[in-house]
């Protein structure tokens, strides 16, 4: 019998990610020819969408370009927009703002984890699968995100699309009391949380490192969340506003979301929980940096598929810096600072859960917008998931083709993409020369 | 977080299209100033796991792409959840589609004893759309037959 030459491989479309797209692999006998993660989920322009309206709009717009991270894009947004207007805020807001991203922190990764990415660690096909054969882990991965969407509907009005955040500050400052009842069950989360990050540090890994540059912010007093210069394991060190010149979207023929690319090589890099523990590891919280020395990992690390151990212990993070930021809160005299509408330009970079996130906006004197760009981590993450697929197909040939489907599935997931936000994942296809 | 209601109801939708029914339909019973019933409007299945815990009747509302009537399923004993599967089990975020929710929260003993689903049938679901007059008189039938079991409740 001819052994064929040609071997096509579909999977129907990537579960437990957010969002539609297909992988194309073609390999030729051991050598992988092309592998290309192709999303077909119509572009959504949300950047022609704000053009010519009053700025106000912007965060409400911004917030529906994701149900799981509305609170990066809202507030990346109204940083740049404060940026172009001038606008300064008051630390008690300003420290508002980062329970704002701890509560989307905890929210996100509590669903990624428990709903997502730990049943790949167990050959599990769903959460559903996960939860018969770890029901009280899978309850407490959902009372954690509980606690998020619980904080984000003090501080944003609603879990989802919150709407109480504004340029300038909030539109109404939460009761500190709203805030305090929160706390007993926030305790309880930090010590929860811990119990996550020492049960996930413990799962088995592949062995999968890889020379990545990777990229986060970095700010020298606290871990980061919503401000920093923008540095790389590599030495890059820029401060938001020089985004553009070392950073580039590109189109690629086979698919409908922008890829990122470094310049001026036009190389990957890679964003997200890892990279930002990797590059600020020592400004973790106490108990965060105590849990990360001892769950046995050596930092940095490369392996993308401990991605899992480093977005537990940003949950311990935002757990610990959630019930700080309550403690000190006092409800603020001012909820907003007032603006004046003018013409001109403003970027901002901040942290989504998935990783750094950058937006620049262009105002008439009006206060419209006349130009809006919006890079979210998934478009910056895709060259670097295509790469890491080059190099692990190979390993995978041998076996057939379900089980390769899945195992790429496996390492897609463990970067989180969210094809919402970068426009949406998988279908596999493999052929085989 | 639910008060001293028992009741819950929960429309699942979007801003797309015929994808609103399930946040319009909250909108109209809000109208009707419900005191026994809760009423809360979901972007994704999964929010509704964070809001069960309390209550020990649960009426979900969401929008289908098939049927030419609004479809009542009690899900209470299980028996129709193959049922709603079929109405439900879509793509979604994340994937985790409305009856995975169910089944997730079964499995976790986080289920009210009954539970009610409802499915609006929705012609077009595009971004930005609006609602279309066929979903809007669906969403008006449900609204009174729902009202109607919850007044009866």
């Amino acid at each position: 019998m001819t052994k064929p030459t040609t071997r096509r491989i579909e999977v129907g479309a990537l579960t437990r990610v957010e969002g539609e797209g297909a992988l194309r692999v073609q390999v030729d006998g051991e050598r992988v020819i092309r592998v290309n993660l192709a999303i077909y989920e119509p572009p959504r322009f949300f950047e022609a969408l704000l053009v010519g309206r009053p700025l106000e709009d912007v965060p409400d717009i911004t917030a529906r370009i994701c149900g799981i991270c509305p609170v990066a894009y809202q507030n990346t947004s109204i940083f740049a927009l404060e940026q172009a207007l001038g606008v300064a805020i008051t630390p008690e807001l300003r420290r508002l703002r980062r329970l704002l991203y701890c509560a989307e922190w905890i929210e996100s990764h509590g669903v990624h984890m428990h709903l997502l990415n730990i049943p790949d660690f167990f050959d599990c096909h769903s959460s559903i699968e996960l939860a018969k054969r770890f029901p009280d882990e899978v309850r407490r991965g959902l009372r954690l995100k509980k606690h998020g969407n619980e904080l984000l509907e003090v501080l944003g009005g609603r879990a989802v699309h919150p709407v109480n955040v504004t340029v300038g500050g909030f539109f109404r400052a939460p009761r500190r009391q709203s805030l305090q009842a929160l706390v007993e069950d926030f305790k309880w989360g930090l010590e929860a949380s811990i119990e996550v990050a020492r049960w996930v540090a413990h799962f088995e890994f592949p062995e999968f490192t890889r020379p990545y540059e990777m990229v986060a912010l970095h700010h020298g007093q606290e871990y980061p969340m919503n401000e920093g210069n923008i540095v790389s394991t590599a030495g890059l060190d820029i401060a938001p506003t020089e985004y553009e010149t070392h950073f580039e979207e590109r189109h690629v023929e086979h698919s409908t979301a922008l890829q990122s690319v470094r310049l001026p090589d036009g190389g990957e890099y890679f964003v997200g929980p890892l990279a930002r523990l990797n590059l600020n590891r020592d400004l973790l919280s106490t108990t965060a940096r105590q849990v990360s020395d001892e769950v046995g990992i050596s930092w940095p690390c490369f392996n993308p598929y401990q991605s899992i151990v480093a977005r537990a212990i940003e949950v311990v993070h935002a757990y610990e810096e959630s019930l700080k930021l309550i403690d000190q809160y006092e409800e603020p005299e001012t909820a907003r600072i007032d603006y004046e509408p003018r013409a001109g330009e403003g970027m901002a970079a901040t942290e989504a859960p998935r990783g750094l996130i950058y937006h620049r906006y262009k105002t008439d004197k009006a206060g419209r917008i006349t130009f809006a760009k919006i890079v979210p981590p998934t478009s910056q993450n895709q060259g670097q998931i295509e790469s890491d697929l080059r190099e692990l197909l190979p390993r995978l040939l041998h076996r057939d083709d379900p089980e390769i489907g899945l195992e790429c599935e496996k390492l897609i997931r463990s970067y989180d993409p969210c094809i919402s936000c970068s426009t949406h994942f998988l279908k596999l296809e493999l052929t085989r020369r | 977080m639910i008060g001293a209601s028992r009741t819950l109801v929960i429309g699942i939708g979007s801003p797309h299209g015929d994808d609103q029914a399930g946040w319009l339909l909250i909108d109209r019973l809000s109208a009707e100033a419900f005191s026994d019933a809760q009423l809360r409007k979901a972007s994704t299945p999964h929010n509704l796991i964070d809001w069960i815990d309390d209550c020990d009747s649960l009426h979900l509302v969401d929008a289908c792409s098939t049927g030419l009537s609004v479809a009542r399923l009690d899900l209470s004993d299980g028996g129709q959840l193959a049922s709603a599967g079929k109405l439900a089990r879509c793509s979604s975020s994340h994937h985790v589609d409305l009856v995975s929710v169910i089944e997730l929260a079964g499995l976790l003993d986080r289920l009210p004893d009954r539970i009610v689903m409802w499915a609006i049938p929705g012609e077009s679901f595009q971004p930005a759309q609006p609602i279309s007059d066929r979903c809007s008189q669906y969403i008006n039938q449900c609204a009174q037959l729902l009202a109607r079991e919850l007044r009866h409740a």
